[in-house]
């Protein structure tokens, strides 16, 4: 028999409400433990789908045109597993730390509950309920340690995302109007036949305005570093907003495209505004000196990457893509967990006053690089598998050249970033391998987090195998080149930032470059006007 | 800001006799909702209304916000609760989705959940902005 | 344009769509929060009026109760839709609200470009 599925969601939901109840030192005890039985029920779920196909139940006994259905799926359930696991992993490392409170365990497993909510719904109307409420869930989250950066970095957090969920309800109106269907099945089914494809057009282009934003696609992007990367933020809410949260913008973008592909082919548009936003991703990842800020940034250039491979018309690149979701949430993950860890300890935030964290931290620098490695593609590390898979559908030869440079970027950000693991330590007594009392399970969880990395490199073929059902081989005898290209791209970034980056003018200016509300706002109308009329021309 | 004296206006004697009605009004909303426009989030919202007209005729929050909190959270709970319990788990297996008392039980609860809820959040802004 | 075919023209959906816009003309157009809380507020009233007014038949009854026949029920899924967007739209705002007094409290003013020049303090 199938699992219940609301059980994914609601369950996570339910614990938190549970723990508010409980005394504060069970319910931190009590949090990760919860994971547990989500775990099995979720893994349940998977192998079931993997026997039987993909499932639809419909929650209540309802016939399906009236009640809620929950959709589960090979790539849904990936993405459930994957929140589960990642979830499991904070809290664990969140145990120890002062901030915790009945409140904030209750708001992080709500949260929880949605992100499955956002992964498993079957239809447009119910995500936008769980995305909005997931809106108002982590600008709580992110103002949870309140200071004065992050008030006014929450509001636009906020307030950006309500507009562009405004955005979506009335393109979700439009679209109920012209094809009386919000689920997916049924969407798919009526548009796929839909003869007047220039009717479709301004539904698409509100609904894709919105889940541009969502999945912070260039030029919308500029509430993400502000979110993801504000001092304020606790760091595991950081991690699960970089690693996950913004990934359901992505999912949102593959369904929706999906749907409407049919009708409205998009991809040559998304490709180059990918492209644009993974260029434009390292560049600011490049000139920021705040190491949270650092890797926001990293995360567009990244979501720019996983775009791309979304948008070829290629299967190897998509489940490229798609391996890349996984593979970022867990490098993302640990290079956001070491950096709260380096934080704690360093007292800043400042790129260039920290120093010396092998010595001081080795276990943390250890699962810091292990996730390095992961990020820039080296050999054998989870990046380069899923990054190999989509430069194959990189079928045109700029297309390639924009693949390495975009490569060769975020090698020299991790150049920078990397730059805090080397050096003198500031205190000449050697620590603990574990970094000292208080460190160890934090930085255990860490160095799980970066040895999956590792193992997802090296298992790429039948992790792929189970999570998606395609074979997609490695060619292992290739291996000796991509080293060298490696190692090549290795030297070119070192060489290249510390030569003439570094120093270079408009990089700082590049750090000034932050957008007010009102220029946010005045994009995302440009960006609807732009769709429309691109669109209106090509159809 | 509305600020009246301490002492009860005439309005605020108005508004006591209007109470009775305001109540009556929102738990024949809540209880019809099954079977008529309306429901909990409709009469939840009239029922709040007693709260904050009470407010603004009278500013004092004498009663404790607490106890309101405590309260939301355990209809929130019983609001996930009761359909998990009885609905969602075994479709058919208890009740009918179509359930006359299913409907009116959970009408209730949401009801007094957007009551309270409502409430707190007004008084919280009346508390800021005092 | 004949004062008819401007009656004609105006129904609810086109008025959405003006309204839509005209909410987010308020967005790029003041520099107060408050406002861009209340532009919010006036597009998500515009996606509500589209979702209610774009399908609906003249004089249909409402979806609930019991029906008289030969009348024709107005389509219960933008409704059971729309009172789940206007729950979701009084959290929203109060959390908006919230967030404002904060903004104020912290930097003394409620304008966005004054508050981010502080921020950048």
């Amino acid at each position: 028999m199938m699992v219940p599925l609301f059980i994914l969601i609601l369950g996570p939901v339910l614990a938190g409400l549970a723990l508010l109840a409980l005394p504060l030192r069970w319910g931190k005890v009590l949090a990760p433990i919860s994971q547990i039985p989500l775990a099995v029920l979720a893994g349940q779920a998977f192998l079931a789908v993997r026997r039987d196909g993909p499932q639809l139940q419909v929650i209540g006994g309802w016939p399906s045109s009236v009640g809620i259905a929950l959709r589960a799926e090979l790539l849904s359930l990936d993405l459930v597993m994957l929140n589960i696991l990642l979830f499991a992993c904070l809290l664990l490392y969140n145990t120890g730390k002062p901030y915790v409170n009945r409140t904030f365990l209750f708001l992080f497993l709500s949260f929880q509950g949605l992100l499955n909510g956002i992964f498993l719904s079957s239809d447009l109307f119910n995500i936008f309920v769980l995305v909005e409420v997931a809106t108002v869930v982590i600008s709580l989250l992110i103002l949870f340690k309140p200071n004065s950066e992050s008030i006014y970095d929450g509001s636009i957090y906020l307030l950006t995302n309500i507009v562009a969920m405004t955005f979506f309800l009335f393109g979700l109106g439009l679209l109920y109007k012209t094809t009386g269907a919000v689920n997916f099945d049924s969407l798919k089914r009526v548009i796929a036949s839909f003869e007047d494809s220039e009717r479709l057009i301004l539904p698409y282009a509100f609904l894709m305005t919105a889940v541009s934003l969502k999945a912070a696609l260039m030029p919308l992007f500029s509430w993400l570093p502000k979110a993801h990367g504000t001092p304020g933020a606790p760091t595991v809410v950081s991690a699960v907003l970089s690693g996950l949260y913004v990934k359901g913008g992505v999912y949102l973008f593959f369904r929706l495209q999906d749907i409407f592909e049919p009708v409205l082919d998009t991809r040559s548009l998304f490709l180059v505004l990918s492209l644009m936003t993974a260029v434009i991703g390292f560049v600011l990842a490049i000139a920021q000196k705040d190491i949270k800020l650092i890797l926001a940034y990293h995360t567009v250039s990244q979501i720019g990457l996983i775009m791309t491979g979304l948008n070829m018309d290629h299967d190897y690149a998509r489940y490229g893509a798609l391996y890349h979701i996984i593979n970022h949430a867990i490098f993302k993950a640990t290079l956001f967990l070491t950096a709260g860890l380096v934080i704690e300890r360093y007292k800043t935030r400042q790129i260039g006053q920290i120093r010396g964290v092998w010595r001081e931290m080795p276990a943390v620098a250890l699962a810091s690089l292990l996730a390095i490695l992961g990020i820039t593609g080296a050999p054998l590390f989870n990046g380069s598998m899923s990054k190999a898979w989509i430069m194959v559908g990189a079928d045109q030869a700029w297309l390639g050249i924009a693949l390495y440079v975009i490569n060769l970027g975020t090698v020299i950000s991790f150049v920078k970033y990397s730059s805090m693991l080397w050096g003198k330590a500031p205190e000449k007594a050697k620590r603990p391998f574990w970094g000292g009392p208080g460190h160890r399970l934090p930085a255990l969880v860490c160095l799980f987090l970066g040895t999956l990395c590792l193992l997802g490199g090296v298992l790429s073929e039948p992790m792929t195998r189970l999570l998606f059902g395609v074979a997609l081989p490695v060619d292992w005898s290739q291996y000796g080149r991509k080293t060298g290209v490696f190692l090549l791209l290795l030297i070119a970034g070192t060489a290249i930032y510390h030569l003439g980056l570094k120093h270079w003018r408009y990089l700082q200016q590049a750090r000034d470059l932050d957008l007010s509300f009102h220029d946010i706002c005045l994009t995302m109308a440009a960006f609807f006007a732009a769709l429309v009329i691109v669109l209106k021309i090509w159809y | 800001m509305i600020r009246m004296s301490h002492d009860r206006s005439l309005f605020g004697r108005l508004i006591g006799l209007l109470y009775p009605f305001m109540l009556l009004l929102s738990f024949y909303i809540i209880l019809n909702g099954h079977a008529s426009p309306g429901g909990g989030f409709q009469g939840g919202a009239v029922l709040a209304t007693v709260l904050i007209s009470r407010y603004l005729t009278y500013p004092v929050a004498d009663f404790r916000r607490k106890h309101l909190q405590m309260a939301e959270k355990i209809l929130f709970g019983a609001i996930l609760l009761l359909p998990i319990l009885l609905l969602f788990s075994r479709p058919g297996w208890l009740i009918a989705p179509y359930d006359r008392w299913y409907l009116v039980a959970m009408n209730v609860l949401i009801g007094l959940k957007v009551g309270t809820g409502l409430s707190i959040i007004f008084y919280r802004f009346a508390a800021e902005t005092r | 344009m004949s004062i008819n075919a401007l009656l004609d023209w105006i129904s609810g959906e086109h008025i959405s769509l003006v309204l839509f816009f005209v909410g987010l003309y308020g967005l790029t157009a003041r520099r107060n929060m408050l406002k861009s809380i209340l532009s919010v507020g006036i597009m998500q009233a515009a996606a509500i009026l589209y979702f209610l007014s774009a399908d609906l038949a003249e004089d249909s009854v409402p979806p609930v109760g019991e029906s008289v026949a030969g009348q024709a029920m107005a389509d219960p899924l933008p409704q059971a839709m729309m009172i789940t967007d206007i729950v979701i739209g009084i959290g929203v705002t109060a959390i908006a609200l919230t967030l404002m007094i904060h903004l104020y409290h912290r930097y003394g003013t409620t304008n966005w470009q004054k508050a981010r020049d502080k921020r950048h303090e």
